[in-house]
């Protein structure tokens, strides 16, 4: 039964192209239903990692399992999964109906059940009325609407996304982040998203797994991932941070910028050198000083970014510390910066 | 030296003495095979055309030549097809493959290549009649079939056959319902490119069958040289015309 839990198994997979390693030794379990992101940079190897799930490469070394059962060497059209495609891939010389029909077509369906579920497939997506229509006459989103029920009409076990959004406009992008969102909900099938987009990645997921150089860096719910990076890519990739060269002087307690500052951070060797980690909105600006201030510095920028205002306050050490507040100071004023404990995160180094 | 400046300064003018190239070797005996077509010494006319359509042995040359063109262009699709497929396979197609497949053979006059394909089957003792023309022909013919499928085989999105294994065809599925349909505007431009040449050929007709099979072009040249320049000329229209219909024919489907 523990087996059964999970609908995807990547154990231990290595991908090399001509020697060089995109790859390496990959480990990754998914649930079944869940929403899972593959988030990373490009050039990580997180399209690779779909490609080889959807059965599109092959593996160097390691096994994936479907269900439990090794479908390492399967090829792509035997497997239970469907694929949207980054620039979509609907076929030119085929309506919108005929696309949408293609999988089912190859199944030997019977017409007239056809006809409903690309019926119901293309509500789903919200393209009522559209059977008819030419690919080259549909909008990009439109076209990315197609993909999206061209997969979901096969019923697949597992839905493969690669950065399905990236070629949409910001507007268009957020109304398909949560359609797709909605979609997932509905269907109730497990969706493996490829994204660089770190925003994209927390919105929707269930888990996001961050990966840097063919390597997995830190899966976990986003929140998790967020509040928790396990090392400094992470809390750059993910969000935005001011990382610190620290000190641990023992539990709970941290020295960096010369002062000594509570956290919430156990478990370190005494006095090891470490990262310390800010958001830039958890930070607090005063032009009085108090007993909490972890440093002083003076304005040097302010912008207005729509909701807070982004400033860069530089510290008498040089350093440059991103802050976000709703509220804006002056620039050139000096101001003491403050932090509650559970909002430092410390990292290794 | 200013209103040579501006003379050349002038991109249109570049294609000026293309132009009148084009106007007194190509335009002008158009005109002139029209004008002989319909016009001899008795003024307008178009007892050449009634001609052609009475006599059973022209009209025999005619269709068997247009038969002996569609083979060749059924031969070379059906050898170039899987040539383009194979090539358009990124894997095989370096520059020096690509070279050697369609410059490498211009570097030989097609009357040398004849030549050398008659000499090449009286070696092997074969006998020089329709298939020793169909063979010469699709020798010749054969790169203007495989280029412009290969064409449009290696600019089809990779990604188009990746998503139709994904939705479950298998390779055999693959090319029949998205390759195929995808290739066949080069396929057009293949035919086209093949059978209008083929449909007129004559030198290399006489050459291949020691004269033995005779083609349309053939009948025009004799009649010609025979000073009936007004049926030639006729004959020449109504090949022109079927010419014509079938690149009409190719234009049509390279549009979709």
């Amino acid at each position: 039964m523990e087996e059964n839990e999970y609908i995807i198994q990547v154990e231990q997979v290595t991908k090399a192209f001509d020697q060089k390693v995109v790859l390496s030794k990959v480990s990754l379990n998914i649930k079944r239903g869940e929403f899972v992101t593959i988030l990373g940079p490009s050039g990580c190897g997180k399209t690779t990692l779909l490609r080889m799930i959807a059965g599109f490469e092959t593996p160097t070394e390691g096994v994936i399992k479907l269900e439990g059962n090794d479908i390492t060497k399967i090829p792509p059209y035997k497997r239970p999964m469907n694929t949207v495609f980054q620039r979509y891939a609907l076929f030119p010389h085929l309506n919108v109906y005929e696309n949408v029909a293609f999988g089912l077509q190859i199944k030997g369906m019977k017409e007239k059940e056809m006809d409903e579920k690309i019926v119901n497939a293309l509500n789903l997506v919200g393209l009522q009325d559209f059977e008819e229509r030419n690919i080259n006459q549909l909008s990009g989103g439109q076209q990315q609407r197609v993909a999206i029920a061209r997969a979901i009409v096969n019923e697949p076990k597992v839905l493969l996304l690669d950065e399905p959004l990236s070629a949409l406009d910001m507007k268009l992008r957020k109304e398909m982040q949560l359609e797709l969102m909605r979609m997932h909900k509905e269907l109730g099938i497990t969706f493996i998203f490829v994204t660089h987009d770190q925003e994209e990645a927390l919105t929707m997921s269930d888990t996001v797994v961050v990966m840097n150089g063919g390597v997995i860096q830190q899966m976990g719910t986003p929140k998790h991932i967020y509040d928790e990076p396990v090392n400094t890519f992470v809390a750059d990739f993910i969000g935005e941070s001011n990382i610190i060269d620290g000190i641990m002087l023992e539990d709970c307690l941290v020295k960096f910028f010369g002062n000594n500052v509570k956290c919430v951070d156990k478990g370190f060797a005494k006095n090891a050198e470490v990262h310390v980690v800010i958001r830039p909105e958890d930070v607090k600006l005063s032009i009085e000083p108090s007993d909490n201030n972890f440093c002083t510095g003076i304005v040097r920028s302010c912008n207005f970014k729509g909701v807070h205002y982004e400033m860069y306050v530089e510290t008498k050490e040089g350093y440059m510390l991103q802050v976000q507040d709703y509220h804006s100071q002056e620039i050139g004023q000096e101001v003491y910066a403050s932090i509650d404990p559970f909002d430092i995160h410390v990292i290794e180094k | 030296m200013n209103w040579l400046k501006n003379l050349l300064g002038n991109r249109r003018v570049w294609a000026y003495p293309y132009a009148v190239f084009m106007a007194i070797f190509v335009i002008l005996p158009l005109l002139l095979v029209v004008y002989f077509s319909f016009v001899d010494e008795g003024g307008f006319t178009i007892r050449y055309f009634q001609k052609f359509f009475l006599a059973t042995d022209s009209i025999n040359t005619f269709i068997y030549s247009i038969g002996i063109a569609m083979v060749t262009t059924l031969v070379c699709l059906l050898v170039g097809y899987p040539c383009a497929y194979f090539m358009a396979n990124k894997s095989f197609a370096t520059p020096k493959v690509m070279a050697m497949l369609f410059i490498l053979p211009m570097w030989i006059n097609v009357l040398l290549r004849t030549l050398a394909t008659v000499a090449l089957f009286d070696f092997m003792h074969l006998e020089l009649d329709e298939g020793a023309l169909v063979f010469g022909m699709v020798y010749n013919f054969l790169p203007f079939m495989i280029y412009p499928i290969y064409n449009t085989l290696q600019k089809m999105d990779p990604s188009l056959t990746e998503a139709a294994k994904d939705l479950g065809a298998n390779d055999f599925r693959v090319f029949k319902d998205v390759v195929l349909p995808l290739s066949m505007p080069g396929v057009y431009s293949g035919i086209v490119m093949v059978f209008m040449p083929t449909i007129s050929t004559f030198a290399v007709a006489e050459l291949l069958t020691m004269n033995n099979v005779k083609l349309f072009g053939t009948v025009i040249q004799e009649n010609i040289n025979a000073g009936l320049l007004n049926y030639g000329s006729a004959l020449s229209l109504i090949l022109l015309i079927i010419i014509g219909l079938t690149s009409f024919f190719g234009n049509d489907d390279t549009k979709n």
